[in-house]
């Protein structure tokens, strides 16, 4: 470097950039360059102007050169433009595992960072050990980079050709193995079964052979065995792997209970050297402390556990957990004590230690670990709120009330003074809007003291720089005692750091997608304040399009000190094919021969089914799609096509969709129809809980009239074709916590249809139909939930001479009963009959109205539901009674009720739901016996039938 | 704060701060994240071709990259000239010293980095001038041209020296309230502490020891880069 201090002091002649184009804008430059023409030369500026230049993040190097001339010098300023991560992309011939989006993750490439000069070369090597770890060693990985210099951005595109997949030889077992070699590469089980060769040698299959050889070390009791991939030999010529594995046997551990009996699932669950596989004192004492609870939790709150080890040979050693239960406990009260701040509800409903329960828990819930969390948790709430000193432990009395056996628990707190906020000091805020910001804050002179204020004062302060485009915004606190007793003083300094603004946004990975469905939600412009909320905002709103696997977002160059910045969004397009097959089953009251008229109220019956779908997605690049589902089943043939353009015109929450539908159905026992349905749908969501549909249908249906078990004078009438065009509004309210499985909330629909000539059909009704869903949760643990449907049809212009029953068309009566709606019948049993065979008509009102009682039976996962059902379907709206005796074998406008007990088992995929239901009330009613040709031949025999008075029902999900 | 005389931070320096601010030992460490060289050879490379012909009129250049912020050639030279004026040592500007002089810059821009972002407070202006003046009095005894003739003899002005005795203070104020062991590095937890009756008190360790390991902490998680360039 030149004596720099030559030039200290001489005049300044001319400034210049070498390149003469930079980065910066010539504002930017101006202010971040204060060397002027005609003024002398000062190294210190000159470090400063360096300094400040490569803070904007924009330069990867930087220079001054003081050229000397007749009256001075000339500043040369020589920089490197520096470049940055643009999007990332990976394309070729990938086969799977692993799949584009690992790979692309693989070469840890950052969005938006700056790209050094080993970053791609490290990303090859990435990808390609990647590929190596599964078995794709021919695997070529070409990168092309494209270089943005207006943006000093690169786009990197990396074409991967996967090659063929190499598959395994036997392993290589090395170590000190205590077993025999051979026979562990044997149990990695990379050999598929007889002769269907050699596994492909996937990261995955190479994990299961580790963990299958752990496994077989864990058979032989060598718990602290020790398994690992040493390397992989790639073998060439061969295209095969063979791994070389590390394996340390360790001595046979054999770990048994002594004095009680407890199962090798619950010692490998509580002793944890199974998991840790190596055997050392803590873990064998964390293993005491875990089986102790267990048995407190099971009622012997007395357990003594300790435990013995011996060691029986070099290659032996013993270990027993001596376990003295003592006597069976029972916790009958768990009672609350020193509470005055919180209610004994609010404390109890965060205690894990629970009294016994009639099924539940039947020697209550204690152990020591269970009584010190609670008393932590319990703390926690108090200090929360200011009771900083709080204390709460679980004091337990035995043999309660001179009971043996029986166990109070009492939670002793001891609130101790409450601490408040005596002052809050802010600085570092000068935003004119400092006052509605203070006056926001949680913490407020006067009010109790908590950490918990704090954080929420520090989040929402941050929250409001971050949306205001201050996105190095940084928050501190202090706090001191305060000048009384139990005050405290709080001292908030807020960083505001830089403000920021959006310079431009940069799109990428848009393939399919068009411009037109992603503007909309680009939610900046330049210029706009740089806001990490309004980011996620839009972030979120790309995703909700629902055409994007992923959407990565950066600011490049964060760490640049220059105010404008480039908002970076990179999608990955889904795919565009969607395709599913399902294949299941139906076990209900459905059965009964389709020619027989035995079984009016059905019998047990098993109907299997099969499922197709397909769905071609991002339809257009504008996110509509088109589904095609289709299901065969021995009581449904379906096939289905719907269009769905979602957020029709870009407004939020509005979808529109076309449906057409054939559908040949046998869902109700009387008959079999046929239907071809096609339909318009536009819906709008009007706030988070709350959607509107509006829809238009029509349909036509044809009754099967060589299936239509009825009075035969009246097949003419029912079997008219029936075409039906109507309009129909729904209002939907969902304000459950969980659809799946409600604990509290509530779900109201109306449905309200009308259906006239002028939309294409030969019927004239009004339609309407409402659920109020109610859901209560008592004590945590219990829920109450109510569910009452209300439905009416109302004819009008009816044709003279027909009554107005019958001239509604059969398959547009209500039909109801079943797991949904009424337990007490079958599915599809309730309401009016065929006073001749028996079998169902349906009706033109229902009302169905359902109480349930959820508790938690065995463990957490399955619970138990007691339940009242009542009501039925009625013959029109003004023979709704809540009348309870059937008057005559024709009557069956009466309330049904049953009553029952379900069981539901907890799955990810909402409860599995076993229901069994006794009416007490069924319809009794004419029938005949014999076939459907003896219906005709009028030689069926009269039977009197009935619906039985006990139900099942198999299914998944709540009743409601 | 605690008094320290200005013999003791010019000569010895408070042990913690001398570690930084003027002994960190020799030795290239190639600052790595995330497993990546982080040293843009190509860039560097680009550089040096770049400047290689112009070298002779070159007055100052990124020499030490720390984040997004640098450390230039011409304060590295500063940071050896005046460290070897404090110290009495000759002047020696071979590229060990430098290397020295470029770590011990690094572990200051860090923790300026951390006085901004906590609010920190600089000390009086006052105090530097106090610091030098004891300074000149103790090795000068006040014979102003002899001063005056050791300063240009190091290449440093008045100035540079008063700023860098200026920043030694700030330092030792800054690791006082970071670091001291009664007064905590979060302040909100020691303040708790200190309110739960009978709290045990915070295990104490050395400040030389929690600046050390602070210092490494953030420089693991800074991307730190030095210019062969400048240091050859």
């Amino acid at each position: 470097m030149a004596p720099a201090a030559d030039y200290e002091g001489k005049t300044i002649q001319e400034v210049r950039f070498d390149p003469p184009t930079q980065p910066v804008a010539r504002a930017d430059l101006a202010r971040l360059v204060p060397l002027q023409p005609g003024t002398p030369v000062h190294l210190s500026e000159v470090r400063e102007v360096i300094k400040r230049l490569y803070a904007t993040g924009r330069y990867s190097g930087i220079a001054v050169e003081a050229e000397p001339n007749a009256g001075g010098v000339a500043l040369v300023i020589h920089t490197v433009e520096q470049w940055f991560i643009g999007p990332v992309e990976v394309s070729g011939k990938v086969h799977m595992p692993p799949n584009e989006g690992q790979l692309g993750n693989a070469a840890r490439l950052e969005l938006g960072e700056p790209l050094e000069e080993d970053d791609l070369q490290g990303a090859v090597k990435s990808m390609r050990d990647l590929l190596e770890r599964n078995g794709l060693y021919l695997a070529t990985v070409v990168p092309k980079l494209d270089r943005d210099s207006e943006h000093q951005q690169v786009a990197f595109t990396f074409t991967v050709n996967s090659g063929k997949r190499a598959r395994f030889v036997l392993p290589v077992v090395m170590g000190d193995t205590r077993m025999p070699p051979e026979e562990l590469a044997g149990a990695a089980k990379y050999k598929k079964l007889w002769f269907f060769g050699w596994k492909y040698a996937t990261e995955d299959n190479t994990d299961r052979g580790l963990n299958n050889i752990r496994r077989k070390y864990d058979k032989d009791d060598r718990l602290t065995a020790s398994v690992s991939l040493d390397h992989m030999e790639y073998l060439q010529d061969q295209n095969r792997v063979r791994p070389h594995i590390e394996a340390e046997g360790g001595p046979k551990v054999k770990i048994q209970t002594d004095g009680a009996k407890v199962s090798k699932k619950n010692l490998e669950k509580y002793v944890p050297v199974f998991d840790e596989q190596t055997v050392n004192r803590d873990l064998l004492v964390r293993g005491v402390g875990n089986l102790r609870d267990y048995f407190q939790n099971k009622g012997y709150f007395d357990v003594e556990v300790d435990f013995r080890t011996k060691q029986v040979d070099p290659d032996h050693e013993d270990i027993t957990y001596l376990v003295t239960p003592g006597e069976r406990h029972k916790v009958v009260r768990v009672d609350i004590a020193g509470n005055h701040y919180f209610s004994t509800d609010d404390i109890r409903e965060r205690m894990y230690i629970r009294p016994a329960g009639f099924l539940y828990l039947r020697h209550g819930r204690y152990s020591k670990g269970f009584a010190d969390r609670d008393g932590d948790n319990i703390e926690a709430l108090y200090k929360a709120n200011g009771f900083r000193d709080a204390k709460a432990a679980i004091t337990l009395v035995d043999d309660y009330q001179g009971k043996k056996g029986d166990v109070a628990l009492t939670m002793t707190i001891t609130e101790g003074a409450q601490y408040l906020v005596s002052a809050i000091a802010v600085d570092g805020i000068t935003r004119p809007d400092k006052p509605q910001i203070l006056a926001r804050l949680a913490s407020v002179p006067g009010e109790p003291f908590s950490e918990t204020n704090v954080a929420l004062d520090r989040d929402y302060i941050l929250n409001v720089y971050y949306s205001a485009g201050y996105p190095d915004a940084a928050f501190d606190s202090r706090f001191s005692p305060g000048p009384g007793p139990d005050q405290i003083s709080l001292h908030y300094i807020v960083n505001e750091g830089k403000p920021r603004y959006v310079r431009d946004v940069l799109l990428s990975g848009l393939h399919e997608t068009r411009h037109r469905l992603v503007d909309p939600n680009i939610l900046f412009k330049p210029g706009d304040p740089l806001s990490w909320t309004r980011m996620g905002y839009m972030q979120r709103r790309l995703y909700d399009l629902g055409v994007f696997d992923k959407v990565d977002m950066a600011i490049q160059n964060p760490q640049g000190d220059t105010e404008n910045k480039y908002l970076l969004y990179h999608f990955v397009e889904g795919h565009r094919y969607y395709t599913a097959v399902g294949f299941g089953a139906e076990i209900a009251r459905i059965g009964g021969s389709q020619t027989s008229l035995n079984n009016p109220a059905g019998t047990a019956g098993f109907a299997p089914r099969g499922d197709f779908e397909i769905s071609r997605l991002n339809l257009w690049g504008l996110g509509h799609s088109l589904n095609f589902k289709s299901r065969y089943s021995t009581l449904d043939r379906r096939v289905s096509l719907n269009y769905l353009a979602p957020r029709y015109r870009n407004v939020e929450g509005r979808n529109i969709s076309f449906t057409g539908l054939y559908d040949n159905t046998r869902d109700v026992l009387t008959f079999t129809a046929r239907r071809i349905e096609g339909s318009a749908q536009i819906s709008q969501k009007l706030s988070k809980p709350t959607t509107i549909f509006w829809r238009y249908t029509w349909r036509d249906v044809v009754v099967d009239t060589s299936t239509l078990k009825i009075n035969k004078l009246l097949i003419p009438i029912v079997s008219q074709p029936a075409r039906i065009g109507m309009i129909d509004a729904n209002l939907v309210q969902d304000r459950r916590d969980d659809p799946v499985d409600a604990h509290r909330g509530v779900y109201n629909s109306a449905d309200l249809g009308l259906v006239e000539h002028f939309f294409g059909g030969n019927k004239n009704f009004l339609r309407f139909l409402g659920r109020n869903s109610y859901y209560k949760t008592i004590h945590s643990l219990y829920v109450l939930a109510f569910n009452t449907e209300i439905g009416a049809i109302h004819p009008f212009h009816v044709t003279p001479g027909v009554d107005a029953f019958n001239y509604v068309p059969i398959a547009e009566h209500f039909f109801g009963g079943g797991s949904t709606s009424h337990r007490g019948f079958p599915d599809y049993q309730a309401g009016p009959r065929d006073t001749e065979t028996g079998f169902p008509l349906g009706g033109n009102a229902l009302f169905f109205h359902t109480e349930e009682f959820r508790f938690p039976l065995i463990g957490d996962n399955i619970n138990g539901v007691f339940f009242h059902d009542m009501g039925n379907v009625y013959s029109s709206v003004s023979s709704i009674s809540f009348r309870v005796h059937q008057q005559n074998l024709t009557d069956f406008d009466y309330m049904v009720h049953a009553a029952g007990f379900g069981i539901r088992y907890r799955t990810p995929v909402g409860p599995i739901r076993l229901d069994l239901a006794y009416s007490i009330n069924p319809p009794t009613f004419h029938g005949l016996k014999g076939t459907y040709q003896d219906l005709l031949n009028n030689t069926a025999i009269p039977a009197i039938q009935n619906v039985s008075h006990f139900q099942f029902f198999f299914s998944i999900g709540q009743a409601f | 704060m605690q008094k320290k005389s200005s013999r003791y931070v010019a000569w010895a320096l408070l042990p913690a701060v001398s570690t930084f601010v003027s002994t960190r030992g020799a030795g290239f460490r190639q600052e790595r994240r995330n497993g990546r060289q982080e040293c843009p050879r190509h860039i560097i490379a680009a550089v040096l071709l770049f400047l290689a012909p112009l070298s002779a009129g070159v007055i100052d250049r990124v020499a030490v990259v720390v984040g997004n912020q640098v450390v230039t050639e011409t304060e590295v030279q500063e940071e050896v000239r005046v460290t070897e004026f404090l110290n009495g040592e000759p002047v020696d500007l071979g590229p060990a010293q430098r290397r020295a002089a470029a770590e011990r810059l690094v572990d200051q821009q860090l923790i300026r980095n951390d006085m901004v972002t906590g609010g920190y407070s600089q000390p009086p202006a006052g105090e530097a001038d106090k610091m030098l003046a004891d300074l000149k009095e103790e090795r000068f005894h006040g014979r102003e041209p002899e001063y005056r003739a050791t300063l240009a003899r190091y290449g440093i002005t008045e100035a540079e020296l008063k700023e860098h005795l200026r920043w030694q203070l700030a330092v030792m104020r800054f690791t006082d309230a970071r670091f001291s062991p009664n007064i905590p590095r979060e302040p909100a937890v020691q303040t708790a502490n200190r309110m739960r009756a009978g709290a045990a008190p915070a295990p104490e360790n050395g400040v030389e020891q929690q600046l050390e390991a602070w210092l490494k902490e953030a420089r693991s998680n800074t991307r730190i880069q030095f210019r062969k360039e400048a240091f050859q």
